[in-house]
């Protein structure tokens, strides 16, 4: 395991940077001993003043509940998509391709256009755990509904697996249309955010939320590497080995849900990261699920500051919706894996 | 030591297994006969709890088996099952400590690391410890997955645990075939169970201290090597001639295919009785 740990070294290293890039670059330059300044001032252990109040302001209340959110989210859905891939045997498995994030989005925008007649909940702790829990929900079911389909008696039909996805997505897709149609033009603008995906509305009270989940999502996937390691020999043979398997594909499913639905309730769809981070750990790193959980919560939450950054420093002083960058930077890892399992495919 | 009373099984009213009652005490490597579609993987699975019988129940170490957890099973039993297909590029040790996973949290001990280590040597699978499973050969990835239940089932004073095998040769070498007895042989010897199913005859009269010969879903005979592999038993099961004779060495049953007993003996023996008079 020598070399998987120094993976997960540079994988903090690199994130670390890229927490520190993020806050620094953006129309507000902040110099990196600004930013460490200004963090060292909040947390009152330095009285040391070298920028301006219009600098905190940006870093505080902008640019850091952002990044972190970026970290966070990227990580919660890379972690899923090692589990769900785990759970399917199948490295196609992506929260994004199967319909689970779509699946959330939509039972999501269902409840944005409800208590957008309820004005009360607009705004408040309840108004976002509504959402949340809504968008939970749509994950839950469509994820469920996706592994019961495309199950087969030992194993899991890959073809009925991204076929239940593409339903799933189109179901999605009719229904958010059906939205648009009705909606007025503020829900237009929130349901449009959704399908495309935007960092562009996070808090720190989303941050925390997401930091709860990700702590609890995180302990609980860890604890199941040896089960998701075990499951590539096959259902039956993880039983042999101890495995209780029904309760670890259940703790997968509803938790992989949690952490999708989560991150959909506060970001819209940002599809791929799931796909394309356990991927490249796979061919670097080791296929261990030891070395995959922990480095899948770094390389996620990498990926996605990095690409939050690109979409709102690209086209500045206008921004990239963060799901067109993760697509164009995912899709062709996809359709890679698809021409390497051509041979076994079926 | 193992029980199984009265097992009977069947799919959409086809009778698979009907009424098998046999025991298995320690210190036994007792090895399962028969034809193709005789119901011995069926039976391996019902023992293995991946089928339930439909009828009858199964005693293991005095207790009923359904009444153990997952993980105590997994604590005391092992079972290698026929074709795995292993969906994840693991190094071949991994796949080996997973033998290991009922005995830790989520980290391995050094103890399980020196047994993996001590398991792939006498496996001699140790050369290609850190290679990729998917790229080795049907052999070795069949011995890599023999190291791993034989990692689980080792440790100190280890006894009344129990092997079950499928068709553990599929895919070895002559020497491999001997090697993986041998090992399972003495696993038994230390007041362990071992079940295996074999297809392969005269390695089970040499290795096996009890077999039990099966022909459409019902145990045609059990008992000692010597007992249950006779030329009779052989030629009615498989229905297939067979002849069976004392093996010079090793003084159990060997069996010769496609000789019909009667006329063969009868020409063998005028033989050496022309050879010998001559030679007077």
């Amino acid at each position: 395991m020598r070399k998987p740990t120094h993976i997960l070294l540079v994988l903090a290293v690199l994130l670390l940077g890229s927490i520190v890039a993020s806050c620094a670059l953006g129309a507000v330059k902040v110099h990196p001993t600004e930013f460490v300044s200004i963090l060292l001032n909040k947390f009152g252990w330095s009285d040391y003043n070298s920028f301006s109040a219009q600098q905190e302001a940006v870093i505080w209340v902008i640019r850091l509940p952002r990044v972190i959110t970026s970290v966070l989210s990227g990580a919660l859905l890379a972690l899923s998509g090692v589990a769900i891939q785990g759970l399917f045997r199948n490295p196609l498995a992506d929260p994004g391709i199967i319909g689970i994030s779509s699946g959330a989005a939509m039972v999501a925008s269902i409840a944005i256009v409800i208590s957008g007649t309820f004005s009360f909940l607009q705004g408040t702790f309840a108004g976002i755990s509504f959402l949340v829990i809504a968008a939970f929900a749509g994950s839950l079911l469509s994820a469920a509904g996706v592994f019961r389909i495309a199950r087969e008696k030992t194993k899991t039909n890959v073809s009925t697996m991204l076929l239940a996805g593409i339903a799933i997505n189109a179901i999605a897709g009719a229904v958010t249309g059906i939205l648009i149609y009705i909606s007025n033009e503020q829900q237009l603008r929130d349901l449009t955010f959704w399908t495309l995906g935007s960092l562009g509305g996070s808090t720190w009270t989303n941050a925390g939320i997401l930091l709860v989940l990700l702590v609890v999502t995180y302990l609980v996937f860890f604890r199941l590497s040896k089960a998701l390691n075990a499951f590539s020999l096959g259902e039956q043979e993880a039983q042999h080995i101890g495995i209780s398997i029904e309760s670890a594909k259940n703790r997968i499913i509803i938790f992989s849900s949690i952490a999708v639905g989560a991150t959909v309730a506060f970001n819209g769809i940002i599809g791929f990261v799931g796909l394309v981070v356990p991927h490249i750990l796979r061919i670097t790193g080791s296929y261990n699920h030891r070395f995959l959980i922990p480095a899948a919560a770094l390389g996620g939450g990498l990926l996605l500051s990095l690409s939050d950054l690109a979409a709102r420093t690209l086209v500045a002083p206008a921004e990239i919706p963060v799901g067109i960058i993760t697509a164009l930077a995912g899709a062709p890892v996809f359709l890679f894996i698809l021409l390497q399992q051509k041979h076994t495919f079926r | 030591m193992l029980e199984v009373r009265n097992i009977s099984y069947g799919v959409r009213g086809k009778a698979i297994l009907s009424n098998i009652s046999f025991s298995v005490g320690p210190g036994k490597l007792v090895a399962i006969l028969g034809p193709n579609g005789a119901g011995k993987s069926t039976l391996l699975k019902i023992i293995s709890r991946e089928l339930n019988a439909l009828q009858g129940t199964i005693f293991f170490s005095g207790k009923e088996l359904q009444s153990y957890s997952v993980e105590q099973l997994s604590l005391q039993r092992a079972v290698l099952t026929q074709s795995i297909q292993l969906s994840s590029r693991f190094e071949a040790n991994e796949v080996v400590m997973m033998g290991r996973y009922p005995h830790f949290e989520s980290f391995p001990s050094e103890k399980d690391k020196a047994i993996v280590n001590e398991v792939m040597q006498m496996t001699e699978t140790y050369p290609y410890n850190d290679r990729i499973y998917q790229e080795l050969s049907g052999g070795e990835q069949q011995r890599i997955q023999f190291a791993r239940v034989m990692t689980q089932v080792r440790g100190e004073n280890v006894f009344n645990r129990m092997l079950l095998l499928d068709e553990p040769l599929n895919n070895l070498d002559v020497r491999h075939q001997y090697k993986l007895l041998s090992i399972a042989s003495e696993f038994s010897k230390n007041g362990n169970t071992v079940l295996t199913v074999l297809h392969d005859i005269n390695l089970a009269a040499m290795y096996a201290d009890e077999v039990i010969l099966m022909a459409k879903g019902h145990v045609h005979s059990i008992g000692l090597p010597k007992d249950v592999i006779t030329g009779e038993n052989i030629t009615s099961c498989y229905d297939f001639p067979a002849r069976v004779e004392s093996h010079p060495f090793h003084q159990c049953p060997v069996v010769y295919f496609g000789c019909p007993e009667e006329t063969k003996t009868d020409s063998f023996f005028q033989q050496t009785e022309l050879i010998t008079t001559s030679n007077l």
